[in-house]
């Protein structure tokens, strides 16, 4: 699959937004010495740079708000109007607070944003693990992994954030980030050892009338490019991909896990943070050229 | 009704007249123009609502080389429609067409992703998902001699290979064909249940196939009675 720059740039800076306000709203439940209020400033701003960013890879953006119309059937628009649900949830929190309404109401709204903001992440990990089309996706890891990372990341972030505004309550942030870290590291060794099975349509069930003579793609049809093969037909060789899966590891998870045990310091974990985000950013860009359309298998590659 | 078309991959030559057709017909159509980039240049490329692949199946001495002609299968359970968010795709109650309002799409080729047979092409100069439409705006003109009202594919096929009908009438000429000659669906494992169907090579006649006993070379044939001779 291609992998539009301004995707990945959505899904990995609208994560960490929302993961931030999941744990966020959650902690202010709990905690009425949580700083809230800046934090639904951070989370916003991350969420709505996504967000923004998501439009470019439109062709036709003038039409993108017609996008709410199909909330009954399609995850992308389900998406949408969650999305656009948390601004004005954002704003009456932000209003709350600053008008110190009753505690109780502020927690509620709270609550509200921790649970709309998971609910943004699930869909958007459900735009891509419905999808029946791209066996590496249409499988349940994708959504707990994109939940897993949206929320370490999310995790994360409060961890340095907090060690800004409330050093005394930073310690037991920094064991949540380092826990969740550690499960979604897991839950992606797990989905990159699944991927690695292939099982689903073959090039015999795509053009039918046998079950198992081999098949040999004589002529595609077409001598230039076609969208077909730009948008589906990018693909990494795979003695490369090794290297990039060990990038992952590397810089989204253990760097940032590594920092998390050994110091408090906020501005040093900015660094697990910056670390985390272009570890996901290559994480993404994997999840992109690793997804083989069956479409490919009529352009001849039968390795999909 | 479920309007499809049945492509019989014996008599397909491969002859890309009906993609050309389909080009010429569509591009002044409901969801016209069909832009091309580049088209007399070094990397031609542009909309095509129908592609055609030539592959060969088995190996020698059992291969054969067919041609697949591929556009939209207007499936029953089309993904495409369900993933759009827009509202953009939609497939007609009457006659079972999934179309794209040209109007309403935004381009996020979502639903390209969501199709197995790449049916669905990004128009980038005009912005929108452009695909094969069974050219509604054909097969129902009043103004048309009947014989005419019919895709533009299934019209201008050389060989016949294309047949246009309702895939709902088991009396169709389209059901009676599938049938009769075991027409298929590609990837039915999908559960999209696609309405185009595509007919099999015939078998090979009988006589063709049969072993004719080898006829031996007179030397040979002279060693074997010495031997037999010499034995006996």
């Amino acid at each position: 699959m291609h992998a539009a720059l301004s995707v990945l740039i959505f899904t990995v800076t609208a994560g960490f937004g929302l993961g931030f306000l999941g744990w966020s709203g959650m902690a202010h439940l709990f905690n009425d010495q949580y700083p809230m209020f800046a934090a639904i400033f951070i989370g916003g701003i991350l969420t709505t740079i996504g967000l923004l960013a998501s439009t470019f890879h439109l062709a036709n953006p003038k039409n993108a708000w017609r996008a709410f119309n199909r909330f009954r059937t399609s995850w992308l628009s389900r998406e949408g109007v969650f999305s656009v649900l948390l601004y004005p949830l954002l704003a009456l929190g932000v209003l709350a607070i600053s008008l110190d309404w009753l505690l109780a109401g502020q927690k509620v709204l709270s609550v509200l944003i921790a649970l709309l903001s998971i609910s943004i992440i699930y869909c958007t990990s459900m735009i891509y693990a419905c999808l029946k089309t791209i066996r590496q996706w249409h499988n349940a890891l994708v959504p707990i992994n994109f939940m897993l990372m949206g929320l370490s990341s999310g995790a994360l972030l409060g961890a340095c954030y907090l060690g800004f505004s409330a050093p005394e309550q930073q310690s037991s942030w920094q064991i949540l980030a380092a826990v969740f870290l550690v499960l979604a590291l897991i839950g992606k060794a797990l989905y990159y050892f699944w991927i690695g099975k292939p099982a689903g349509p073959t090039i015999n069930t795509a053009i039918g009338m046998t079950t198992q003579a081999s098949v040999k793609l004589l002529d595609v049809g077409h001598e230039g490019g076609t969208f077909l093969q730009r948008e589906f037909g990018h693909k990494v060789a795979t003695s490369e991909i090794m290297k990039y899966r060990m990038a992952v590891y590397i810089l989204a998870f253990i760097i940032p896990i590594i920092l998390l045990i050994l110091i408090a310091n906020p501005y040093l974990l900015l660094i697990a943070v910056i670390a985390n985000y272009l570890g996901l950013l290559v994480e993404r860009w994997l999840f992109f050229v690793e997804a083989r359309h069956v479409v490919n298998l009529f352009h001849g590659d039968q390795s999909t | 009704m479920r309007l499809g078309l049945v492509i019989d991959m014996d008599t397909c030559v491969g002859c890309h007249g009906c993609a050309t057709a389909c080009k010429q017909w569509n591009t002044s159509g409901t969801t016209g123009p069909l832009t091309d980039t580049d088209p007399y240049g070094k990397e031609p490329s542009g909309v095509w609502f129908n592609r055609i692949r030539s592959y060969e199946v088995n190996t020698y001495p059992e291969n054969k080389t067919i041609n697949m002609p591929m556009s939209c299968m207007h499936c029953e359970e089309p993904a495409c429609v369900d993933v759009c968010p827009t509202g953009a795709s939609y497939k007609r109650e009457e006659d079972g067409i999934v179309l794209v309002d040209q109007d309403k799409c935004m381009g996020c080729n979502y639903c390209s992703w969501a199709c197995p047979y790449g049916a669905r092409e990004l128009d980038a100069v005009e912005g929108t998902m452009k695909k094969c439409t069974l050219c509604v705006d054909r097969i129902y003109d009043q103004a048309l001699p009947e014989s005419q009202r019919q895709p533009a594919c299934v019209l201008t096929c050389p060989t016949s290979a294309r047949h246009f009908g309702d895939l709902d009438d088991p009396e169709s000429k389209v059901s009676q064909l599938v049938k009769e000659r075991e027409g298929f669906q590609s990837m039915p494992e999908l559960g999209y249940n696609p309405t185009n169907h595509y007919l099999p090579p015939r078998k090979p006649v009988e006589t063709l196939t049969k072993e004719v006993p080898e006829e031996k070379p007179l030397a040979e044939k002279i060693k074997g009675w010495i031997d037999k001779m010499a034995l006996s």
